[in-house]
């Protein structure tokens, strides 16, 4: 009885490895290409609808156009779990019950002091290894939230909605003083409560992306 | 009328001090583009840092556009000097060169002649913003290209790069119209002296003290920002707002329009009933 118990307690995976299941979250993808569509509703700001094609390849390169501009969350759209362990120590692994089965959840913390994201909850999906859910604490009292759904496209398992949300801690919210136009804004007082959504489309998968998209500014 | 008006431009447009402005802007713009140019775009990321803590900016932000908005904003507040100096000569001018009894035994009335002093002012106006429009957007598209307009300040504001020029090109028409206010003033103060020196000191001063007060956090001074047309001059910024607050535009202009149609009806009463000795 005892030996069974310690068996299944060993069947948890520890957070490293699956860390290292995430990373290789995309299975026989080599690069792909989608178009982003971005609303962005966030406070003290006005930005209107955005549209992005994103390119990714293979292990960590990430590259995106626009003929116009875009606003993208750093930590929801670009999220590579192998540079995770490098900035961050596993606190904590846990297990979830999520609507669609298990979740593994990761509790990270900073390593260096300075670090802007001093805590990290990584939600990872026990059945197909994807992240479904990233909870950043900043060392400002702000927090961000991203919720991932995926779809299957060509067979391969991919983000189609990523819904990030920012909350800033009330003393952010208030009401300043006007400010000269041209002055930028403290970091404490740049807009930070709201939803960026976006949505994936238009997947074009494994098309041997040349390494020289990559290298553009 | 157009005789009249064709030989007040030629006055004014023959006159070195008319250029001192064009000058002015031909130097000020180019060097800080240059400038601007030399240093990369320092300058939209330390106004953008904290926002690209959380966020990827794709696009060009360090566009031609950008630098234009920059350069208006630093000028507005000085270009009035620069209308005042041609505005405020207009009929001082005439005065300190003792040419005002030959200019008016011409058989035009005196209220033609001063209406033909008007339009040549409105048009030195018109005509040194759009200069100053012309050599910002021009020389800031060749040196920095296009791209959205990144307006930083309380709230951010990004507007997309099809409808910057546009709005761009209104935001000048209505930088035109508050400069036209600015020289209404100058041209009143002209009818009142001699000397071109005091129209212009005395604009600079109305304009200085209005915005100096209107921009004070005393209540007393707030409660009295509604009735000071300096509150109304920064209307060509509202262009670049979002969304663009059409109502409130179109009640600034009004105002300022109406303190045009005002300062030239008080000019024209004091011209027409003046004594004129030199």
């Amino acid at each position: 009885m005892l030996l069974l118990m310690v068996a299944e307690g060993s069947a948890q995976p520890s957070g490293e490895e699956i860390l290292k299941k995430v990373e290789a979250n995309f299975p026989g993808v080599q690069d792909y290409t989608a178009d982003l569509d971005i609303t962005a509703d966030i406070e003290r700001m006005n930005v209107p609808p955005m549209h992005v094609r994103m390119y990714y390849k293979q292990p960590d390169k990430f590259q995106f156009d626009s003929e116009g501009f875009a606003l993208l969350p750093r930590d929801g759209v670009a999220f590579n779990a192998s540079k995770l362990l490098s900035r961050f120590s596993i606190e904590e692994v846990g297990e979830e019950s999520s609507q669609g089965g298990k979740e593994f959840k990761l509790t990270l913390r900073a390593k260096g002091e300075r670090a802007k994201t001093t805590r990290l909850q990584v939600f990872v999906d026990a059945d197909n290894w994807k992240p479904t859910r990233i909870l950043s604490s900043m060392f400002d009292g702000r927090s961000m939230n991203a919720v991932f759904r995926y779809e299957k496209q060509d067979g391969y398992l991919m983000p189609s909605l990523l819904t990030v949300q920012f909350t800033s801690p009330p003393a952010d919210t208030s009401d300043q003083a006007a400010g000269t136009d041209m002055v930028p804004l403290p970091r404490s007082q740049m807009p930070r409560s709201g939803k960026v959504t976006i949505r994936y489309s238009s997947y074009k998968i494994n098309t041997g992306l040349s390494d020289d998209i990559f290298n553009k500014k | 009328m157009l005789l009249i008006l064709k030989d007040e431009l030629l006055k004014t447009y023959k006159k070195w001090r008319t250029y001192i402005g064009f000058i002015a802007i031909a130097v000020f713009v180019p060097a800080v583009q240059l400038a601007l140019k030399f240093e990369g775009g320092g300058m939209v990321n330390r106004m953008t840092r904290g926002l690209q803590d959380d966020f990827f900016l794709v696009g060009n932000f360090f566009n031609g556009y950008f630098i234009t908005q920059f350069l208006l904003n630093s000028m507005w507040v000085h270009m009035p000097f620069l209308i005042s100096l041609v505005a405020g000569d207009q009929l001082a001018g005439e005065a300190t060169g003792g040419t005002f009894r030959l200019l008016l035994i011409r058989p035009a009335s005196r209220s033609r002649i001063l209406l033909n002093k008007y339009v040549t002012t409105l048009f030195y106006s018109f005509t040194l913003v759009a200069f100053l429009a012309l050599v910002s957007l021009g020389l800031g598209l060749a040196l920095f290209g296009s791209g959205p307009l990144l307006i930083p300040g309380r709230t951010i504001t990004i507007i997309p790069v099809e409808q910057v020029f546009w709005r761009m090109s209104l935001a000048f028409g209505f930088a035109i119209v508050c400069m036209w206010c600015v020289a209404s003033l100058a041209f009143l103060f002209s009818s009142l002296v001699e000397n071109a020196i005091g129209p212009i000191v005395g604009t600079m001063a109305v304009v200085i003290i209005f915005l100096l007060l209107s921009n004070m956090p005393v209540d007393f001074f707030k409660a009295i920002k509604p009735y000071l047309f300096t509150s109304y001059l920064n209307v060509w910024q509202k262009m670049l707002e979002e969304p663009i607050p059409w109502q409130t535009i179109r009640n600034d202009l009004l105002i300022i329009g109406g303190h045009c149609v005002g300062f030239y009806i008080v000019t024209w009463y004091i011209f027409v009933k003046k004594d004129i000795l030199s």
